[in-house]
């Protein structure tokens, strides 16, 4: 560094005319390099980037190296516990297929409390672990907090308004609906990258697909890029408060509050649709051989496949509104309003079911060994084996209806509807 | 309000509508047919939909010309205007023999006129009744003219301005030499009155005298307002008894329920100011105007003074003392007069108020000019002004600084930018933001300026410690207040606006962390200056506030010039006049 100094300086330039030859040689080399390496250049807004790039924490780019950029990790390398590998986007249930299934192993045994954070109002959404461990979560009383893995305050942010939905964690950008009719994305230190603003309130959480798109739903689907452009917007007749799932046949499979489920194709188009009966509250998720999996207002688990055929349906005793979580062995797992947690065969039949004492809002997540962990509005937490045994359950003393999400270390965080974000290890 | 009074009735009753909206049932108590006036294609109600066809068949409504018609025919005639063009025509007989004659309204850029058109022969005479100028930012005229009942006829007026829409009614005599019996404008929203206005004209034989009378009800915001004018045989004499009726009414609500239900009282006490301020005179921004004349003349109106008194204790119990005392300066303001009984509310209000803190303060140091004060930590106050230095609080030490080591309070959480100032300027309240290493700066729009009135001066001047100011920067944005006041203002990392601004309610949660010199970090308390003290807001608390006035406030002499509170949220130091001082409580 210091002979670049030195190379540079105004007097080592008087000295030697020999070295400013030699400097001008170089930069005229380089400018004609440049031509392929395309150096960035300061710019404060889009309009003082040439033609086709765009401004971008403060150098004009290219639309796609920047949502390259944002789709990965910021460096991936060096975050996260060893063995762990780095997701590009942590959200709702896990993965963009809902499946619930998490890498991390969570208590076996009945875990203490880590600590509490306390929001001002009921904690709904599932708090989401970014990959340095930050915890993301919204409450009813319109803040969206950061917190560190020890509970303390990173950052807030006031959206003014409820936030019901689960963030999605894409990248380097944290991303989030609320009821302010607006969709959000913040970077990771909380400043606000964009923010669209939609046609109705927001209640389910965003999804990352393929294509490297966020669908959202609100009153249709929305399909937008991480630089906050709107791709597409599918109307729909109802307000839809499922999240997107993501089918590998690149479909975006949404359920509407007529009962209707949809499959909608990358460019927004329609494939199919199907009536289900009953209002879809919860999102579908899917299996990993395609299968459509998702609860209804009358009571049924319902099987559909990709092209929109029922397959099955497993009728339980009152409204399912959880996500169905699938296990590795194709188990679905989903609890209803009727007070049991239900383990299906990938055929439909019963496996076991475990009854709460409460009903059952929350979706299921599933951990490394195959555990579940579910919350219950009898004020517990529960942790069942793959058989359907009660390993453990845990007084919140409040309802939880918020999904747990696992973290790296086995920590368990999730809502309650005291307004705490509970972490138990 | 008060629509029917008597059977004796004989006049026509004819609703006139202003807002658009077609409103009250008055049928019932007539023995003639109410006319909607000024609402063609705006939706009646139902039922009175049937009766209001027939109404208007009864009592015609004149044509309305498109722009630029400069003929118009009058019975067997043509009128050639010889300036502007013609709005609204009516073909009535105003002196008994045929063929029938007009009322023509006409307009250019800068006039309306209204004249009696009568044909003589191919020709046809014309005879002015009344104009008014119509300011240059007011476009787009329209006009329609409907008989109101037999004897009068009501002209309507629209103009589309900067500042809205700004609307003239005429109420115009049917006789031979036709007469303005009352021309009444309402403006559109200015700075201090921004409730809608809607008004409704009827005609009815109000003090049951045999002739027609003429009702204006005036609907501001929710609160509405009778203004009659009785047909006396000197002409139409307004019934003085408005609109301090209708304010003393909802005063005396407010007042009765300010201990049952706070919410209420404080809602019909602020109908009543803003009804004040949107009719009467005294209040310097009426929206009303009369024949010229610009609002009605409500003097010293006891009733607003309790209403204020009533919105006044409101404030000082939820702890909204900036507010209180902006209530209170509009006692003397509008010269409303309490009564000793309302004076003691208030004052009770603050005793009970001031009783929760008492605040001493103490001299830490001297400045001639204004300066910037931040805590660096708990116990180091940094007075930024013309020889920056940092004061230890508890020992009293002071250390000179320089210039390195002085940062801009109001900055973002990477340090890169800082706010600069506030400034007024004619978009509104805007943050001067700018790179910290670099004198490059950028505007950031915190409060657009009200009442969309023209900005014809260019403003820009620095905003005074009372008005709109930056608490804050935290990494959703700016933080910023006005009185009781609290918003977010969503910026990009580049400190570059992300969103409109988020106005917070008392209590929700404000971001964090916020870097500022007038909040703590976690946003749990900030300051905010008044000239009669300062009011420490506890967020955690739902926003309530401590009102710190030590006793000896004003032996200290002139105004605040800065502010700032400690990281605790413990000391608040401020410069009043040529002194620096700490306050504890």
């Amino acid at each position: 560094m210091t002979t670049d100094r030195r190379w540079y300086s105004p007097g080592a330039l008087r000295c030697s005319p020999q070295l400013l030859l030699a400097s001008t040689l170089l930069l005229v080399v380089a400018a004609c390099g440049g031509a392929h390496s395309r150096p960035s250049t300061p710019c404060m807004s889009d309009a003082e980037c040439r033609a086709d790039r765009i401004c971008h924490d403060g150098k004009c780019r290219f639309v796609e190296e920047v949502l390259a950029e944002l789709a990965v990790p910021p460096s991936v390398t060096d975050v996260g516990p060893p063995g762990a590998t780095p997701r590009s986007a942590n959200g709702f249930m896990g993965d963009a297929a809902h499946t619930g299934r998490s890498e991390f192993r969570g208590p076996s045994e009945s875990p203490s409390p880590a600590w509490t954070y306390q929001t001002g109002a009921r904690v709904f959404a599932s708090p989401v672990v970014g990959n340095d461990g930050t915890v993301y979560v919204g409450s009813l009383d319109g803040q969206f907090v950061a917190l560190n893995p020890d509970g303390s305050l990173k950052w807030r942010y006031s959206a003014g308004q409820k936030i019901y939905p689960s963030a999605l964690v894409a990248g380097a950008s944290v991303i989030f609906g609320t009821h302010q009719q607006e969709l959000v994305s913040l970077s990771l230190e909380g400043q606000p990258r964009w923010k669209l603003p939609l046609q109705d309130v927001v209640d389910a959480s965003a999804t990352l697909g393929p294509d490297g798109k966020v669908y959202v739903v609100a009153n249709g689907a929305y399909a937008v890029d991480l630089l906050g452009r709107l791709h597409w917007h599918k109307p729909t007749a109802d307000h839809v408060r499922s999240a997107p799932a993501i089918h590998p046949a690149r479909l975006v499979i949404i359920g509407t509050s007529d009962g209707s489920l949809m499959a909608l194709r990358p460019d927004g188009s329609l494939a199919w649709e199907v009536a289900l009966g009953g209002a879809i509250e919860g999102a579908a998720s899917i299996d990993d051989e395609g299968g459509i999996y998702t609860g209804t207002g009358r009571g049924e688990i319902v099987q559909v496949d990709q092209t929109g055929s029922v397959g099955w349906r497993f009728k339980t005793g009152d409204e399912v509104r959880a996500t169905p979580a699938i296990a590795r062995d194709g188990t679905v797992i989903v609890g209803s309003y009727d007070g049991n947690v239900y383990a299906i065969s990938p055929s439909g039949a019963l496996r076991w079911k475990v009854a709460t004492g409460g009903r059952v809002r929350a979706s299921a997540r599933i951990d490394a060994d195959g555990r579940i962990y579910v919350g219950s509005q009898d004020n517990f937490l529960y942790c069942i084996d793959a058989n359907g045994s009660v390993l453990w359950r845990y007084n919140v003393g409040q309802d939880v209806d918020s999904t747990v999400e696992i973290g790296s270390d086995g920590t368990l965080y999730f809502g309650s509807d005291d307004g705490g974000v509970h972490a138990l290890r | 309000m008060n629509v029917c009074r008597s059977q004796r009735w004989a006049a026509a009753l004819v609703m006139f509508l202003a807002g658009g909206l077609l409103a009250g049932a008055l049928g019932g108590c007539s023995r003639r047919k109410q006319v909607p006036f000024g609402l063609q294609d705006a939706g009646a109600p139902a039922e009175l939909e049937a009766e209001t066809e027939e109404a208007v068949a009864e009592l015609p409504v004149g044509a309305a010309f498109a722009p630029n018609q400069v003929e118009v025919q009058v019975a067997e005639s043509t009128l050639v205007l010889q300036a502007g063009y013609a709005l609204a025509a009516f073909q009535l007989d105003l002196d008994g023999s045929e063929p029938n004659d007009a009322l023509v309204v006409s307009a250019d850029p800068q006039e309306v006129r209204l004249q009696a058109a009568y044909p003589r022969g191919l020709d046809v005479t014309t005879r002015s009744i009344d104009s008014f100028l119509v300011p240059s930012h007011c476009t787009e005229p329209a006009a329609e003219i409907r008989q109101l009942s037999e004897s009068l006829v009501g002209v309507r007026v629209d103009h589309v301005c900067e500042t809205g829409k700004r609307r003239n009614f005429w109420l115009v005599t049917i006789e031979a030499q036709p007469r303005v019996r009352e021309r009444i404008t309402v403006l559109p929203p200015n700075d201090r009155s921004t409730a809608p206005i809607e008004l409704e004209l009827r005609v009815e034989d109000r003090d049951a005298d045999g002739y027609d009378d003429v009702v204006a009800n005036v609907r501001i915001g929710q609160t509405e307002v009778p203004l009659a004018w009785l047909n006396r045989p000197g002409g139409f004499a307004r019934d003085a008894s408005q609109p301090e009726a209708t304010f003393r009414e909802l005063a005396d609500t407010a007042w009765g329920s300010l201990d049952s239900d706070p919410a209420g009282a404080k809602k019909h006490a602020l109908a009543v100011i803003d009804a004040f301020v949107a009719l009467c005179r005294e209040s310097g921004a009426a929206r009303i105007g009369l024949s010229g004349t610009h609002g009605l003349q409500c003097q010293q109106s006891p009733a607003t003074a309790r209403a204020v008194a009533v919105a006044i204790t409101a404030a000082i119990r939820r702890g909204s003392f900036v507010r209180a005392l902006e209530l209170q300066r509009w006692w003397e303001a509008t010269a409303t007069r309490p009564t000793p009984e309302e004076r003691e509310l208030v004052q009770a209000a603050w005793r009970k108020a001031k009783a929760t803190a008492t605040a001493t303060w103490r001299a830490v140091g001297k400045e001639g000019s204004p300066v910037s004060l931040y805590f660096r930590d708990p116990d180091t106050l940094v007075i930024d002004g013309r020889s920056p230095r940092a004061i230890q609080l508890s020992s009293g030490s002071e250390t000179r600084l320089s210039e390195a080591e002085v940062m801009p309070p109001v900055r973002d959480p990477e340090g890169r930018y800082a706010v600069r100032s506030v400034r007024v300027t004619c978009v509104g309240f805007e943050a001067e933001v700018g790179p910290i290493r670099s004198k490059q700066t950028h505007r950031v729009l915190i409060e657009r300026r009200s009442g969309n009135a023209p900005c014809k001066t260019p403003i820009d001047r620095p905003a005074s410690v009372f008005e709109w100011a930056v608490l804050g920067w935290a990494p959703q944005g700016l933080v910023a207040a006005s009185g009781d006041l609290l918003r977010v203002v969503p910026l990009n990392a580049f400190a570059k606006p992300a969103g409109g601004p988020i106005d917070l309610s008392a209590g929700s949660p404000l971001p964090a962390p916020i870097r500022g010199a007038r909040i703590t970090a976690d946003g749990s308390r900030y300051v905010i200056p008044h000239s009669e003290g300062v009011v420490v807001r506890d967020w955690r608390k739902g926003g309530a506030g401590l009102w710190l006035r030590p006793a000896d406030w004003n032996a200290v002499p002139g105004e605040l010039r800065s502010v700032a509170i400690s990281p605790d949220g413990r000391r608040v130091a401020v410069q009043k006049g040529n002194e620096i001082r700490v306050l504890t409580w």
